[in-house]
């Protein structure tokens, strides 16, 4: 029997760990044998996380993405104490609904620190110098939003259509470690901040299209989980700048 | 806030000249409170005075008056 | 004769008409009939454009985009002088390479200063009431960077690819109030970023040469832009929404 996801001896960082992609995709890549380095802002929803994992070689930080200005020196840290990486799974993010009108300059800012700025200078920092392996994978979690327009989406959608744009630059920068970099781009996915939108806007638009549009049905967050643990292998050796839709038919219904 | 101020921040919120609403407006009656409305109000709560408005308190609005009273 | 693209008396905002593609638009626009408002930073350089422009009723507005608070202000003042609006171009923007290693946080917001938020902010203002005419039109330059990938081009492609998405969304949003929003998405384009190209790299070097083979109709004109941006204006464009329509040589598609 021959497991093409295979990542024993892959450190794999995964941001994002508390929310409902991120754990699961830490669990998964564990499972698949890596050594899953989890960060998070929770402590308590981190350690809930770390218990999952299975096999060893695992460690957890508490750590605030939106502090990107020690993003660096957290970067250094986990370089110093756990090794090179060879890996990154980067699940950390919000989607808020917001009008246009109401569409401020820091409210734009708040989705850009926490769904691209953060991202980028994670990357950066992770591939300076010695930190990352050659032909490591790095995978970001986007959304059919990136492609999509719709109301009350402006800063989240472009936040993640920014994120596919940095991704298909980020690969010609580290082109010389062939190091690859990809997205995943979900439309519904069935976790905490789901459920939220179902209870706080049950008349909206967005929430009566799901059940007509992604006809195939909530996505899992195992399938997000699979398909990152994809990216990262060597199963997708040469997959890079680009993105795979997982969206239950939503785009293309 | 004073009750005026607060009834032009619903009308501000949901695009309508000033003086458009009194507290006894009924919601039904207004032809732009629809789906996007709503979510501006709830985007407006949470901005305004941090209350997290769910789905069932919305449903429950009939008139500009029940609004008023959740915003403190 | 029929003129497909008649602006006549139609009143556009240009942000950015001081240089480059927005200098060449405002000019075009102004062919076309349309009664322009400058706007950009340097006043001096507006002038410049100002002398260029056919017809009459024109008009000079600072605007400085990075100073996000302060475009309601200008906008205001805007509607105030000139009336409600049926257009505007957002020319402004930074195209400065970047290597990743020095695409640090205080740089990409920067860029994004300037080729996002500001454009998101003017396009808010814009759209509330009593600033536009019913069928205001908006155009966003944007890039073929939003859609390919390059080296040293993270910040800017982001913030391209931003505006991009955010033209979709904001379609969506705006098409209740009969406002129409698209982007224009051009590849190197004969203007100071390619004077700027050229000096660093040189016309016969690889780089130069790698641009010319992907981008095979040779190096855009501005007004080949700027006519693209005219239509996209006009009523002819009508039924054209949320795209963003490469002006490119040829270089997305191959």
């Amino acid at each position: 029997m021959i497991n093409p996801m295979d990542l024993s001896g892959k450190r794999i960082l995964v941001t994002g760990a508390t929310g409902g992609i991120g754990s699961e995709t830490a669990v998964q890549l564990s499972r698949l044998g890596a050594n899953v380095v989890i960060c998070g802002r929770n402590e308590k929803k981190l350690q809930g996380v770390f218990e999952c994992l299975e096999g060893e070689g695992h460690a957890r930080y508490v750590f605030d993405l939106n502090d990107i200005d020690s993003i660096e020196g957290f970067i250094k840290q986990i370089n110093d104490e756990q090794g090179v990486f060879n890996g990154v799974a980067f699940c950390a993010g919000i989607a808020p609904m917001r009008p246009l009108k109401m569409t401020k300059r820091k409210n734009m800012i708040e989705v850009m620190d926490a769904n691209l700025f953060s991202f980028i200078e994670i990357v950066r920092c992770i591939t300076k110098k010695n930190g990352f392996a050659d032909e490591g994978s790095i995978v970001a979690i986007s959304s059919t939003a990136s492609i999509q327009g719709k109301q009350s989406k402006v800063a989240y959608s472009a936040s993640k259509a920014a994120l596919d744009g940095a991704i298909r630059c980020l690969v010609c920068d580290l082109k010389k470690k062939k190091i690859r970099v990809n997205s995943i781009t979900p439309c519904w996915v069935n976790t905490k901040m789901y459920q939220g939108y179902i209870d706080r806007y049950p008349d909206t638009f967005e929430v009566q299209e799901i059940n007509e549009k992604q006809y195939m049905g909530v996505t899992e967050p195992i399938e997000v989980a699979n398909t990152a643990a994809f990216l990262l292998s060597d199963a997708a050796k040469t997959i890079t700048g680009t993105t795979v839709l997982i969206d239950g038919g939503m785009s293309q219904g | 806030m004073t009750e005026q101020e607060k009834i032009a921040l619903i009308e501000e919120t949901l695009d309508l000249d000033e003086g458009t609403l009194t507290a006894d407006t009924v919601l039904d009656d207004v032809d732009e409170y629809d789906s996007m409305a709503k979510l501006s109000l709830i985007v407006m709560m949470d901005d305004e005075f941090g209350v997290k408005l769910t789905g069932d308190v919305i449903k429950g609005f009939k008139t500009v008056g029940d609004i008023l009273a959740v915003m403190n | 004769m029929y003129n497909l693209v008649d602006l006549t008396d139609k009143k556009i905002l240009v942000v950015g008409a001081s240089s480059g593609i927005g200098k060449q638009t405002a000019v075009t626009l102004s062919r076309l009939g349309a009664k322009v408002i400058l706007a950009a930073r340097r006043e001096d350089k507006l002038m410049e454009t100002l002398a260029l422009l056919e017809g009459e009723g024109h008009s000079v507005k600072r605007f400085d985009v990075q100073d996000t608070d302060g475009i309601e202000k200008v906008v205001n003042d805007i509607v105030a002088e000139s009336g409600a609006l049926d257009g505007m171009v957002y020319s402004a923007g930074l195209g400065t390479a970047l290597p990743l290693q020095q695409t640090k946080p205080e740089k990409i917001n920067q860029v994004f200063d300037v080729n996002f938020f500001g454009f998101i902010e003017t396009v808010r203002q814009l759209c509330r009431r009593g600033r536009f005419n019913p069928g205001m039109r908006i155009v966003g330059i944007s890039s073929v960077a939003s859609i390919r990938g390059d080296k040293s081009k993270t910040a800017y492609s982001a913030s391209k690819s931003a505006m991009d998405s955010a033209v979709r969304c904001i379609a969506r949003e705006v098409a209740d109030k009969g406002i129409c929003i698209n982007s224009v998405a051009p590849s190197m384009t004969a203007t100071e970023l390619y004077t700027h190209y050229l000096d660093k790299y040189g016309e016969d070097s690889e780089t130069n040469k790698d641009l010319l083979k992907r981008q095979y109709l040779g190096i855009a004109e501005t007004s080949d832009i700027a006519n693209a941006v005219a239509f996209l204006l006009s009523p002819a464009a009508r039924f054209i929404t949320g795209i963003t329509l490469p002006v490119d040589g040829g270089l997305t598609t191959c």
